[in-house]
């Protein structure tokens, strides 16, 4: 994705960005990325107003950019649109809250199991549907106590630096502590420099100056980091886009340049263990049990370019039959799925994964992406899991063994 | 990230996917890299008639067919297609969901219309396609009808916005089925513009057909062509199924060579160049091909090896599905998917790789 030229003078029109578009698959009346995109934007770049209403319903997935024959920075056209689109005051205020999920967790860690148990509650979820356009239909993760920072020791293989993001962080720092395992099998130290939210939530929220204001926090933790050569990865797809692709052009001048050498540094954490798998270093890796694994692929694995590393990963562990999905786009998007006027577009979004996940009737599913996993287990009630967990679990048999 | 294939195809149109199934159905290891999609599906993807028994045309039509998409016609007689504008185009093979005129035809064909969709007139086909049959001493007659569909799809009214609540509404299938048979009651065959999903398969359609009680044939329409983002995706969806591995949104970037070699792959993706390492490489990348070699137009050799100006091979184990010369559009596709074939029998015939076991 080109972000420092005009790519409107690209678009050849030839629709390829609405035949992939997952929110104009089900609903009819959405106008579509070649219109929300290159068309307005051509009225936009001459100041002429243009009627914003639905550019707030794009899921920010990427996949018109990647059908585009021409380069056409499709996503990143619609992304400014939002950040001037003003929203309803009730949809304003919701999403300053999403648009902080760091500032959420900061929250939450006060008392996680009070936050947990009040996000629970039917009365309260009835509230914040009234009051905030939050979907009461759909639980909420639960919060921890969060997780620390942490230092690298030495290892014969030398350092690698962990983003966990904020889900990892707020919700399941269990599975850094996989993460680390993981790379220490491996022969690294795992340093977790102190980060925040990586921004994609205040993008999609249509919060440009927060995600920039992240951006700049971020890359100061972490160029460092990348310019003593340290690899840094991540294991949610999401984050993982964002650091890859320099903060979406949020980020100017010198700190532009940055931020793109930041990106060189980033490794999705698959795309790492993929070419350590490459060394044989998951030889002996084996799971007491067949198990029959769905895979589910993020939209911003796909649009990373780095092909499904864990499908190749997974199969790698005696034991693990892998069942690629490839049923489109699952219609979380993070946020969007949570809010009252999206919830249900959002269901039908993913009504076909939901039904592939029948057909296919594996055990369980996994998938990078923690709120792709959110929307499986809502839609199927199948059991899910980050493929990462089946590995560390594999090694961890085998090391008892 | 470094992994080993037997054979890297760049490029997903006609040459690509050709080239992608020849080799995987031999058993080789395949990764496809691809920008996105190739030309096939702008229109409806569609081949000429070959001059003869044609190995290359027999292993896409078989390939297609196990992807759920038949293709229909005959290596010694050309059937017409009918076009938006009711000409009559010679075609040898076409996706069988697509009409055609056999010379034995007659009968009466209703051609269907949808209120509010632009680019489909319904009234003037069916007359041009009355004079037109009459004039080549066809026998089928064609009567015009129009639908309004029962469903707020959008406006403007699209192919796009219909084949895709096609796909997605079981409910909008039945009553799009029952409205067709009657306004076709009476008719032995139903045309409609191609507009039945992109998702949808031979059976699906088998299935439509049975609701509505008579034969249902596609036109090609205007881009987005939803007949060749149908076939598209059933041939990449065969891929799939056969192992190969793609990736998908973005180019290469470079070949790298070591002593007459491609030793790497690059590939364009964000942040970091995905280095992709195979025993042979397969160019089928259309007018992009000067760009990656370096060579305007080479010369390509016996084994379909590209040729620097010295007359030396650009490396020992790259191989070029080249593109076709200008040619009329079904010529084309038939011209790439022998490119593609005849570039797999390459690398398959083992001398390309032989260096490297």
């Amino acid at each position: 994705m080109r972000t420092d030229s005009f790519s409107v003078d690209n678009c050849l029109k030839c629709s390829l960005c609405n035949t992939v578009c997952p929110v104009m698959g089900v609903e009819p009346e959405y106008p579509g990325p070649k219109r929300l995109g290159p068309e307005l934007e051509r009225m936009r770049v001459e100041g002429v107003a243009t009627d914003t209403t639905w550019v707030e319903y794009c899921l920010g997935c990427h996949r018109c950019d990647l059908a585009c024959p021409n380069q056409v920075d499709v996503s990143a056209m619609i992304a400014a649109a939002k950040a001037t689109h003003r929203k309803p005051l009730q949809r304003r205020l919701r999403d300053w809250w999403f648009a902080r999920p760091a500032l959420l967790a900061r929250l939450a860690f006060v008392a996680p199991a009070v936050f947990n148990l009040s996000l629970s509650l039917k009365p309260v979820r009835v509230l914040m549907e009234r009051v905030m356009g939050i979907s009461s239909r759909r639980p909420f993760p639960r919060y921890t106590h969060g997780l620390q920072p942490r230092s690298a020791a030495q290892a014969p293989r030398g350092r690698v630096a962990f983003f966990p993001g904020c889900y990892i962080r707020a919700n399941r720092p269990d599975l850094a502590a996989k993460v680390v395992r993981l790379l220490e099998h491996c022969g690294y130290a795992v340093e977790i420099p102190a980060t925040t939210c990586c921004g994609v939530p205040s993008l999609a929220n249509g919060a440009a100056a927060e995600a920039a204001a992240q951006a700049r926090t971020n890359l100061e933790h972490l160029a460092p980091l990348a310019e003593s050569g340290v690899p840094i990865l991540t294991a949610c797809s999401s984050c993982g886009h964002m650091l890859k692709t320099g903060f979406s052009g949020l980020l100017e001048g010198d700190l532009s340049a940055r931020a793109n050498q930041l990106a060189s540094a980033i490794w999705d954490l698959g795309e790492f263990l993929a070419r350590e798998a490459a060394e044989g270093r998951f030889a002996g890796a084996a799971l007491a049990g067949k198990q029959r694994v769905a895979y589910h692929a993020p939209c911003h694995l796909k649009s990373q370019g780095i092909g499904q590393p864990w499908v190749a990963l997974l199969r790698q562990i005696h034991g693990v039959t892998v069942e690629p999905l490839d049923a489109g786009c699952c219609g979380m998007s993070g946020t969007y799925g949570f809010k009252q006027e999206k919830y249900e577009l959002s269901m039908r979004i993913g009504q076909s994964l939901f039904e592939r996940i029948d057909e296919v009737r594996a055990e369980s599913v996994a998938s990078e992406c923690a709120t792709c996993r959110m929307q499986i287990e809502h839609g199927t009630g199948t059991r899910t899991l980050h493929p990462l967990e089946l590995l560390e679990e594999s090694i961890a048999e085998e090391s008892r063994a | 990230m470094s992994v080993d294939y037997d054979a890297l195809v760049v490029g997903s149109g006609f040459a690509g996917l050709t080239a992608a199934a020849a080799l995987s159905a031999a058993g080789q290891r395949v990764a496809l890299v691809t920008t996105g999609s190739g030309s096939l599906v702008f229109a409806g993807a569609c081949l000429a008639m070959p001059a003869g028994p044609d190995p290359a045309l027999r292993c896409f039509t078989e390939f297609a067919a196990a992807a759920g998409c038949r293709y229909t016609g005959s290596e010694c007689s050309e059937a017409l297609l009918p076009t938006l504008l009711g000409e009559l185009q010679p075609v040898g093979f076409a996706p069988h969901f697509l009409d055609r005129f056999e010379a034995t035809d007659e009968g009466l064909c209703t051609v269907a219309g949808i209120e509010g969709l632009s680019g489909f007139d319904a009234e003037f086909l069916a007359e041009r396609l009355n004079q037109v049959a009459g004039e080549q001493g066809l026998r089928r007659r064609h009567v015009p009808r129009t639908l309004r569909l029962g469903r707020a799809l959008g406006v403007p009214l699209t192919v796009l916005a219909i084949a895709r609540c096609f796909d997605a509404d079981r409910a909008f299938r039945a009553e799009l089925a029952s409205q067709l048979r009657e306004a076709a009651a009476g008719s032995d065959s139903l045309l409609l513009p191609a507009m039945l999903g992109i998702e949808s398969t031979e059976h699906k359609l088998d299935a439509f057909e049975r609701a509505v009680g008579l034969p249902v044939r596609e036109l090609v329409t205007l881009p987005p062509s939803v007949a060749g983002l149908r076939v598209e995706r059933l041939l990449k969806k065969r891929l799939h199924a056969l192992g190969v591995e793609f990736f998908e949104g973005f180019p290469v970037r470079a070949l790298r060579l070591q002593q007459h070699r491609c030793a790497q792959v690059e590939v364009a993706a964000p942040a970091r160049s995905l280095k992709l390492i195979a025993s042979a490489v397969l160019l089928a990348v259309g007018r992009r091909q000067s760009e990656l070699l370096g060579l305007h137009a080479p010369r390509l050799d016996e084994r379909q090896r590209p040729l620097d100006a010295a007359g030396n091979p650009f490396a020992e184990n790259v191989v070029c599905a080249p593109s076709p010369a200008a040619a009329p559009l079904h010529t084309a596709n038939l011209l790439r998917v022998r490119a593609g074939f005849g570039a797999a029998q390459s690398v398959l015939a083992g001398e390309v790789h032989l260096a490297h076991r």
